[in-house]
């Protein structure tokens, strides 16, 4: 980007070299251009706790319920929905996945499965949907637990239930 | 920004590097802009769901961050906000108490004599994060009579986030 000096026509005219400030621009441009990693929207799942833990009899019957079971066994996140093994995807869905190197459950089944008995659900009162639960072991990628939340709120279901261990505090 | 020398080519034809530099320093003002050089709060890789959304928070709410990230060892630890790593009882104390700084409760509809909190947690865990930790935030949550919690992550759907505010 050398630019060939020229001598001022006019005896008392600065004249301004550009070039230095030209190079600075391009350098300045091709680093921010690089640096620059767009960033996705943060947003929220609602997860409200319970407000009547340990009533017991406000519960809906077991076999109305929808249950979607998360293990890792070997490496591998394994689901069940209800009691039907979901397989596993052939492609990594995220770069997480990739990652990793191993592809989880896939979740287009499970979302049908859902469909499935959200379409055949008979609702006990008003303004009552499939209850959901989700059955996840503790050593399960939280990014699965996103993914079936992810699901379910999609499928418009409000009665979502975490099952949830005793926890004893370390 | 006018520039009032020119470079002359041979045959006269003169070259105005006037709109490039223009243009140029706008692309650069825009990156400067959008890049982001500094990691605010714990550094996080959240999952991805289309259905999140992002929720402005109401006038005098408070929203308290409990990210869960990785140690030095690959181990899971939780922190409140940028704060030192927390045990689920130590994290239980401290909601505890920024509950009750905090001070704003509603009465619970299920037992007339207990209180719940108006804090609001949002919970930012890495997508790699063993999942059982969701559970001791969620017991100490509940045991700090906080039951507003939110899990963070990225909405890969564009959306309006102003789109149901009048």
């Amino acid at each position: 980007m050398a630019r060939r000096k020229k001598a001022a026509s006019e005896p008392n005219k600065v004249d301004t070299n550009m070039t230095p400030m030209i190079d600075v621009v391009f350098l300045l441009l091709i680093f921010f251009m690089l640096a620059t990693k767009f960033k996705l929207p943060e947003g929220t799942l609602r997860t409200y706790l319970p407000k009547n833990r340990g009533e017991s009899n406000s519960r809906p019957m077991l076999s109305e319920t929808c249950r979607v079971t998360l293990m890792l066994q070997g490496g591998q996140v394994t689901a069940y929905a209800d009691q039907t093994l979901v397989p596993t995807s052939d492609v990594f869905e995220s770069d997480f996945e990739a990652h990793i190197g191993v592809p989880g459950p896939d979740l287009n089944f499970i979302e049908d499965h859902i469909t499935r008995r959200k379409n055949t659900y008979v609702p006990l009162g008003a303004n009552s949907t499939l209850p959901v639960v989700i059955d996840f072991a503790e050593n399960v990628p939280y990014k699965y637990v996103i993914d079936v939340l992810n699901i379910v709120y999609k499928l418009e279901l409000e009665n979502i239930a975490f099952a949830q261990p005793e926890v004893p505090f370390d | 920004m006018k520039r009032k020398r020119r470079k002359k080519m041979p045959g006269g034809v003169e070259m105005d590097m006037t709109p490039m530099i223009d243009i140029v320093f706008l692309l650069i003002v825009f990156f400067m802009v959008v890049t982001e050089l500094t990691v605010q709060q714990a550094r996080v890789v959240l999952p991805v769901a289309s259905e999140s959304r992002v929720e402005e928070p109401q006038p005098g709410s408070r929203i308290l961050f409990i990210n869960v990230s990785f140690d030095k060892d690959g181990k899971e630890i939780m922190q409140l906000m940028n704060g030192p790593a927390l045990t689920g009882e130590r994290l239980l104390i401290e909601l505890k108490a920024e509950a009750d700084a905090y001070g704003q409760w509603e009465d619970n509809p299920f037992n007339p004599t207990q209180k719940l909190s108006l804090l609001e947690v949002t919970i930012r865990c890495d997508e790699g994060a063993e999942a059982g930790i969701i559970h001791k935030i969620f017991h100490a949550c509940s045991k700090a009579f906080i039951f507003k919690v939110r899990c963070a992550s990225l909405n890969d759907r564009f959306e309006d986030p102003y789109k149901n505010q009048p």
